[in-house]
């Protein structure tokens, strides 16, 4: 039944010769492009036409190409600038935000962005004569100084009262407080 | 037209005589034409593929083979033009599938036959109907070995693929395209009822 239907189908689309609407129409222009196609001169004149064009588009190309590569190339280096500089920020910023800070830290602070603009030799300079903590004084000043002290200590039963006065730094404080 | 006439023709064409060639494009276009829409199922894509190939026919003239048949070179011209379209257009006439199925089923119930269908268009939806789901390759052997009566030898030569190639694609057609009648006739069954 079903081979009979195929065969059928097929005996009847054979039977059937599709044709184009205008056979002369398309025989015409069959001939029209082979003519055009004959004809050298013009064909030479396109084609060397297409080809400076062609030639023009690929010299515009490389041009444009080696112009994005630069681009791309300037935008990672400042990328890569700016990052470093943002970490090297990020990293002072995460030092000097500290709670309540103190004079001391905030003297700190000012100096970290002030170490930002310095030269590193400078820097390391000024961290060390920080880092020691000294206290220079000549040896007139601190005779008189000791003087002083002596006195107090003979005359003056409060003195320690007076002392606190002059020296608030606890580290001062302590040697006397031992003394006593 | 005899072959010593085709082969005169063609010498003649091979000299640049334009109106040597008219009269084999004249001859020969009617056959380019059916195969190809055929194979497209399209008269504008059928007509443009016609005429590239007598273009590259006309290009290509010096390098022809006398000892080879004129009609098979350009089928071969033909059927390798119409292979490359129906690979790009697949995905796109895949969507017309269900359309043109519900048209044959309404038209097939409503004339018992297929008969009337096969008439320009009709022709191309019917055609496209059944081997619109075939592969490139089972479409093309199926086309020139039903439609167009060539021989596996022929196909051969036109396509260049082997005998066993042929064999199987035109196998897998034929039950492709019978499966295909079954299902009208289950889905007739169905509207009766």
């Amino acid at each position: 039944m079903h081979f009979k239907d195929y065969d059928q189908l097929i005996n009847r689309l054979k039977q059937v010769q599709p044709k184009p609407a205008s056979p002369e129409g398309l025989t015409d222009s069959i001939m029209n492009s082979i003519n055009i196609q004959k004809g050298g001169k013009r064909r030479f004149i396109i084609l060397k036409a297409n080809h400076s064009q062609w030639l023009w588009f690929n010299g515009f190309r490389v041009i444009t190409s080696a112009a994005a590569i630069f681009l791309i190339g300037l935008f990672l280096l400042q990328q890569n600038e700016i990052n470093s500089k943002l970490s090297r920020l990020e990293d002072q910023v995460a030092r000097t935000q500290l709670p309540a800070a103190s004079d001391e830290q905030l003297v700190a602070a000012e100096f970290q962005k002030v170490k930002l603009f310095l030269p590193d030799s400078v820097v390391n300079s000024l961290v060390d004569s920080v880092q020691t903590d000294m206290l220079q004084i000549n040896r007139r000043s601190l005779n008189f100084m000791l003087q002083k002290i002596q006195q107090l200590e003979n005359e003056n039963i409060s003195f320690r009262e007076k002392l606190q006065q002059y020296y608030t730094d606890s580290t001062l404080f302590k040697p006397l407080k031992e003394k006593k | 037209m005899d072959q010593q006439t085709v082969k005169l023709l063609i010498s003649h064409s091979k000299h640049g005589d334009t109106a040597s060639f008219r009269k084999l494009v004249e001859f020969h276009q009617p056959f380019a034409y059916a195969a190809a829409f055929r194979l497209l199922c399209n008269d504008y894509e059928a007509e443009e593929i016609v005429q590239e190939a007598f273009i590259r026919v006309w290009k290509h003239l010096k390098d022809f083979k006398v000892e080879m048949r004129f009609t098979t070179w350009l089928y071969k011209i033909v059927v390798n033009l119409c292979y490359d379209k129906i690979k790009a257009n697949k995905a796109h006439h895949s969507l017309m599938q269900y359309d043109l199925e519900s048209s044959v089923i309404l038209n097939q119930s409503s004339s018992e036959n297929i008969e009337a269908n096969l008439i320009n268009h009709d022709l191309a939806q019917i055609i496209w109907f059944f081997t619109g789901e075939l592969t490139p390759r089972q479409k093309l052997v199926f086309t020139l070995t039903e439609l167009e009566g060539f021989s596996a030898e022929e196909i051969t030569l036109i396509t260049g693929m082997s005998a066993d190639k042929i064999k199987s694609n035109l196998y897998c057609a034929r039950q492709n395209i019978k499966n295909k009648l079954i299902r009208i006739e289950e889905r007739k069954g169905s509207h009766a009822f």
